[in-house]
C-alpha cells in the first residue's frame, strides 16, 4: 500500500488560506484541519486523483507534503519526525498569561495528580492543591463526571467541578475530568482545562468525534485489552476530527494474572514513544499491587522514556479499601527521586514555579552558561585547568554543502575532534569546524599543528557565539557518529552525555561551528565535588 | 498464602556467582553474553567485548529450549566447555541454562550458576537438582507464572538448603502483537518487598526486540532490579538464536553506561 500524504501547514494559517489549500486540493482535501498547539496540518484522501500535487505544495501557507505508513497518520512519528509538546493551560481573569503544564515534546516530565474525592472533597483540595503544585503536580484530575445530582456518589457535578476549577486555578494548577457521556462535553468543556477519557471508553467511537471537534487536550487512556495500534487508532480519531491535542496514558492491560489488577505495561512506552509523537503519561496507580508499589512502578516508568505520569494522591482511599492512593509526602519523596532518573535519561522534572538561578547542579545547566568557555566553566568548578586532548583532525576541502551556509561555499574546511579531560577522567568532547578562509592563515596554521585550541581563541573579546542548540546524544545524530569514531577505545564512558552546538562569529562573520559534548555521569559527580574526581582517579563504577 | 521465604541473614552479601555478589547492598550487576553459544570464537568476542564494557558476568545458553525441534538446539557439554574456557581466560564466572535434572551435574562441571528457563520454573526434579547441586540458581519466572508461583518455586530450592536463588523477571505473553513478552515492572517491588531474594530483569526476552532492550533495563533498575540479564552478540543479523533481541556488541559500551547513570540516580553503583 503506497504511503498516506498529509499536508503539513503554516500553524498560524487563516480561514481564507485553508480554503484556498482546499481549492487546490480539490476531491483529495480531508475534511478537517488539525491543530496542535504548534503545528496544524491536512490529511489527504487516498487515490489517484486529478490533482496538481506539485502546485499545492508551492501555495505559501502549505509547509510540506509529508509521507506516513503507520496506520494512525497523524498520530505517527514519521509526521513530525519527532515528539511534539502539548499545553494543558488556561488564562486567570484579566491574566493573559496561560499557566498549567507542558506534556512532551523537549518539555520537563510533569505530574498529573488524580483523586476520588468526588463532590465534597473541595476542601480537602484547598488545602492540597499548593503542596500537590510544589510536588511537581501541573494539573489535577478531579474524577468523573456525573450527569445528574444524587445518581453516582462516586460522579462529579457541573457545579462541583465549578468550584475544583476555582482552587485550581487559585494555585496555578489545570483542572481535567472524565466523561463517559458525550453529551456532558459541552458542559466539561467550559469547565475544565483537559477532559480524560476512561480505559473503559477508549474506543468510544462517537465520544472520540466529539472530542475532535473541541479545542481542548484529552486524556486518551489505553483500554485494558487494547493493543498499541488500537490504542494510537483510537488517538487517530480525534485527531482526524480536527484536535491534534491528544495526551496518551498508558493505564495497563489484562494478562493471565487475574488475581491482581491490570499489568503496567512498561514495553509499550518506550515502543509509543517510537511510534507516535504524541506526548505519552504512564499511570502506576491505577495497575498497583499495592499503595507501596506505586513510586517504583513511576520511577521505571520515567526510565523508560515516559513523558509524565499520572499518580493518584490523597490520605483516605474512600471508596476503595484496598486503594493505591499515595500520601502527598510521599508524592513530594518522589518528585525529589524522580529527578536524578529523568536527569539519567536526558531529561529534567517540571516544577510549577522556575527554580532560581543558583551555581550549576546539572550537566545541562553547564552548557547554559554560554558567557564563558567550557574549559573556563570547569576551571571555576574544579579549581584546575583541564587538559586538551585532540582525538582526531581532518581537513575538508571546498565544496562542504551540509556546513555552507553558515560557513563560506568555497573555502576549506578544518574540521577537529577534541576533548577535555583532568587526570584519567573524561570532562568533554567536542567536535570544531573552522572555516580557514575567514580567519588569519598564522592562527589557521596553529590550530592546524595543534598549538592552539579554540578555548584559547574565544577569549578574543570581538568573538561572539550565538544559534546555540542543545541536546543528548539520543538526539545528537551524526555527532554521534564521528565520536565514535573518534572515542572509540572511550566510548563506555561517554555515555549517556548533553550536547550543546553553537556558531562562534568573528566580526559578526560566522566561523566556527562548535559542538561540545559533557558526559552525565561524571558531571553529576564533578558537580557534587566528589573527591575521589577531583584527585584524578576514577572510581570503581 | 505463602509462608514468607526463609533467607539467609538480611546483612549478607546477596548471592555470589564467582565471586561477583548480587544484591540490594550491591552494584547493579550485568551479565550479558549469547543467546547460544555457537562457537568458540563467536563466545570468547563477545565475552572479551562485553568484559570490557564493565559486564560482571558472562551468559551463554549450550542446552536450548527452542520453540521449534528444527531449530538450533545448542551444543551441548561442546558448548559448556568454550564458555568456561573463556571464562577462566577472563577471570569471569558463567551463567548457564539446565533443561532437565540430568543436565545438571555437567554444568556444575562447567557454569557458576545455574539457570531454571522460564518453561521449567514448574520442573520439580530440575528444581530439586538445582538445590542439590549447591549451585546458585537464576530462577526465571515462567511464561505463565503469577508472582505467588515464581515464589513458591524459589522457596522448593531454599528448603532444600540451597539460599543461593536470583529470580528473573523475563515477562510474559499478552495480546500485544509488537513485542515477544510483556515485563511485569510491577512484580520487581513486589518480590522485593515479600522476599529477601535478589532480582534480575531480562529486557531481552521481555521485550523480544533490540530497539526496547535499553528503556526496558533501565526501567527495570529504576524498579529496584539488582542487575540485568541481555543478550549480546558480536553480528546478531548472523545469529543462530533470538538475534532480533540481541544487542550489538559494537553498541554494549553505550548500554553500559546507561546502566551505570541510572544505577547512580537510583543511588547504587554500577
Amino acid at each position: 500500500m503506497s504511503p498516506a500524504r498529509v499536508l503539513v501547514l503554516d500553524p498560524a494559517i487563516s480561514d481564507a488560506e485553508i480554503e484556498a489549500v482546499r481549492s487546490a486540493a480539490g476531491s483529495l482535501a480531508g475534511e478537517h484541519v488539525t491543530r496542535g498547539d504548534t503545528w496544524a496540518v491536512m490529511p489527504l484522501l487516498d487515490g489517484q486523483h486529478q490533482v496538481d500535487l506539485d502546485a499545492l505544495i508551492a501555495l505559501p501557507s502549505v509547509r510540506r507534503l509529508a509521507e506516513v505508513s503507520a496506520p494512525y497518520r497523524l498520530a505517527s512519528r514519521e509526521l513530525f519526525g519527532e515528539a511534539v509538546g502539548i499545553d494543558v493551560s488556561f488564562s486567570t481573569q484579566g491574566d493573559l498569561d496561560a499557566v498549567g503544564a507542558t506534556f512532551g515534546g523537549r518539555s520537563p516530565l510533569c505530574v498529573m495528580a488524580a483523586s476520588r474525592w468526588a463532590s465534597g472533597g473541595e476542601t480537602r483540595f484547598r488545602l492540597l492543591a499548593p503542596l500537590l503544585r510544589d510536588a511537581g503536580c501541573g494539573v489535577f484530575l478531579a474524577g468523573a463526571m456525573t450527569s445528574s445530582e444524587g445518581g453516582d456518589p462516586t460522579g462529579l457535578t457541573a457545579d462541583a467541578l465549578g468550584r475544583y476549577r476555582e482552587i485550581a486555578h487559585d494555585y496555578g494548577v489545570a483542572l481535567g475530568v472524565e466523561v463517559q457521556d458525550p453529551g456532558q462535553l459541552a458542559t466539561a468543556v467550559g469547565l475544565v482545562d483537559l477532559v480524560q477519557v476512561g480505559s473503559r471508553n477508549m474506543q468510544d467511537f462517537s465520544l472520540l468525534r466529539e472530542l475532535g471537534s473541541m479545542d481542548r487536550p484529552v486524556l486518551l487512556r489505553r483500554g485494558a485489552g487494547s493493543t498499541v495500534e488500537e490504542f494510537l487508532l483510537a488517538a487517530e480519531y480525534v485527531l482526524v476530527h480536527g484536535n491534534g491535542k491528544v495526551i496518551l496514558c498508558e493505564s495497563g492491560i489484562r494478562t493471565f494474572d487475574a488475581l491482581r489488577k491490570p499489568r503496567f505495561e512498561i514495553n509499550a512506552i518506550p515502543l509509543i514513544k517510537q511510534l507516535s509523537h504524541l506526548p505519552l503519561v504512564a499511570d502506576p496507580s491505577q495497575t498497583a499491587p499495592r499503595a507501596s508499589a506505586v513510586p517504583s512502578m513511576a520511577k521505571a516508568a520515567i526510565a523508560a522514556g515516559a513523558d509524565g505520569l499520572v499518580v493518584e494522591v490523597g490520605t483516605e482511599n474512600v471508596y476503595d479499601p484496598e486503594g493505591v492512593a499515595i500520601d502527598i509526602e510521599a508524592m513530594q519523596r518522589l518528585t525529589a527521586e524522580l529527578r536524578p532518573i529523568a536527569r539519567a535519561v536526558g531529561r529534567t522534572v517540571g516544577s510549577a514555579r522556575p527554580e532560581g538561578q543558583t551555581a550549576p547542579t546539572e550537566p545541562e545547566t553547564v552548557l547554559h552558561l554560554t558567557d564563558r568557555t567550557l574549559a573556563q566553566t570547569i576551571e571555576t568548578i574544579t579549581g584546575i585547568p583541564p587538559h586538551l586532548d585532540v582525538a582526531d583532525q581532518w581537513k575538508l576541502p571546498a565544496p562542504h554543502a551540509w556546513l555552507s551556509p553558515p560557513l563560506s561555499e568555497d573555502g576549506d574546511v578544518l574540521g577537529r575532534c577534541t576533548g577535555y579531560r583532568m587526570g584519567s577522567v573524561r570532562l568533554s568532547c567536542n567536535i570544531s569546524y573552522v572555516d580557514l578562509s575567514r580567519i588569519d592563515p598564522t592562527i589557521g596554521a596553529l590550530l592546524e599543528n595543534t598549538q592552539l585550541n579554540l578555548g584559547q581563541l574565544f577569549v578574543d573579546p570581538r568573538i561572539e557565539k550565538l544559534a546555540f542548540e542543545f541536546g543528548t546524544d539520543e538526539t545528537a545524530g551524526e555527532i554521534d557518529e564521528v565520536f565514535r569514531r573518534c572515542f572509540a577505545n572511550e566510548l563506555h564512558d561517554l555515555y549517556p552525555y548533553v550536547w550543546r552546538r553553537y556558531h562562534a562569529t568573528i566580526d559578526g562573520v560566522v566561523t566556527f561551528i562548535v559542538i561540545e559534548a559533557l558526559p552525565v555521569p561524571v558531571w553529576k559527580r564533578l558537580l557534587d565535588l566528589e573527591p575521589l574526581l577531583l584527585s584524578g582517579e576514577r572510581g570503581d563504577g | 498464602m505463602i509462608p514468607p521465604i526463609a533467607q539467609a541473614d538480611p546483612s549478607s552479601v546477596g548471592v555470589v556467582v564467582a565471586g561477583v555478589g548480587i544484591g540490594e547492598r550491591q552494584p547493579i550487576r550485568v551479565i550479558a553474553g549469547p543467546c547460544s553459544v555457537e562457537s568458540p570464537e563467536q563466545f570468547r568476542e563477545t565475552a572479551v567485548a562485553v568484559q570490557a564494557a564493565g559486564a560482571a558476568l558472562l551468559r551463554g545458553g549450550a542446552f536450548k529450549p527452542r520453540t521449534s525441534p528444527y531449530s538450533f538446539q545448542g551444543l551441548g557439554e561442546r558448548g559448556l566447555a568454550i564458555m568456561r574456557e573463556v571464562a577462566d581466560d577472563l577471570g569471569m564466572g558463567v551463567v548457564t541454562e539446565a533443561m532437565s535434572a540430568q543436565e545438571i551435574d555437567a554444568i556444575a562441571r562447567y557454569a557458576h550458576m545455574v539457570q531454571i528457563g522460564a518453561r521449567n520454573m514448574d520442573n520439580r526434579p530440575l528444581l530439586e537438582a538445582a538445590a542439590a547441586s549447591g549451585l546458585p540458581v537464576l530462577l526465571k519466572r515462567g511464561l505463565t507464572a503469577t508472582v505467588e508461583e515464581v515464589l513458591a518455586a524459589a522457596e522448593l530450592i531454599v528448603d532444600r538448603g540451597n539460599h543461593h536463588v536470583v529470580i528473573c523477571e523475563r515477562g510474559s505473553r499478552t495480546f500485544e502483537p509488537s513485542t515477544r513478552n510483556s515485563v511485569d515492572i510491577a512484580a520487581i517491588p513486589e518480590v522485593k518487598l515479600r522476599s529477601r531474594l535478589p532480582v534480575l530483569i531480562d529486557p531481552s526476552h521481555g521485550t523480544g526486540r533490540r530497539d526496547l532492550v535499553t528503556p526496558v533495563a533501565l526501567a527495570g533498575i529504576a524498579a529496584g532490579a539488582d542487575g540485568v540479564i541481555v543478550e549480546v552478540h558480536p553480528h546478531p543479523e548472523a545469529a543462530l538464536s533470538d538475534g532480533d533481541q540481541s544487542l550489538e556488541a559494537a553498541a554494549f559500551p553505550a548500554f553500559m553506561g546507561r546502566v551505570r547513570a541510572m544505577a547512580l540516580a537510583v543511588g547504587r553503583s554500577g
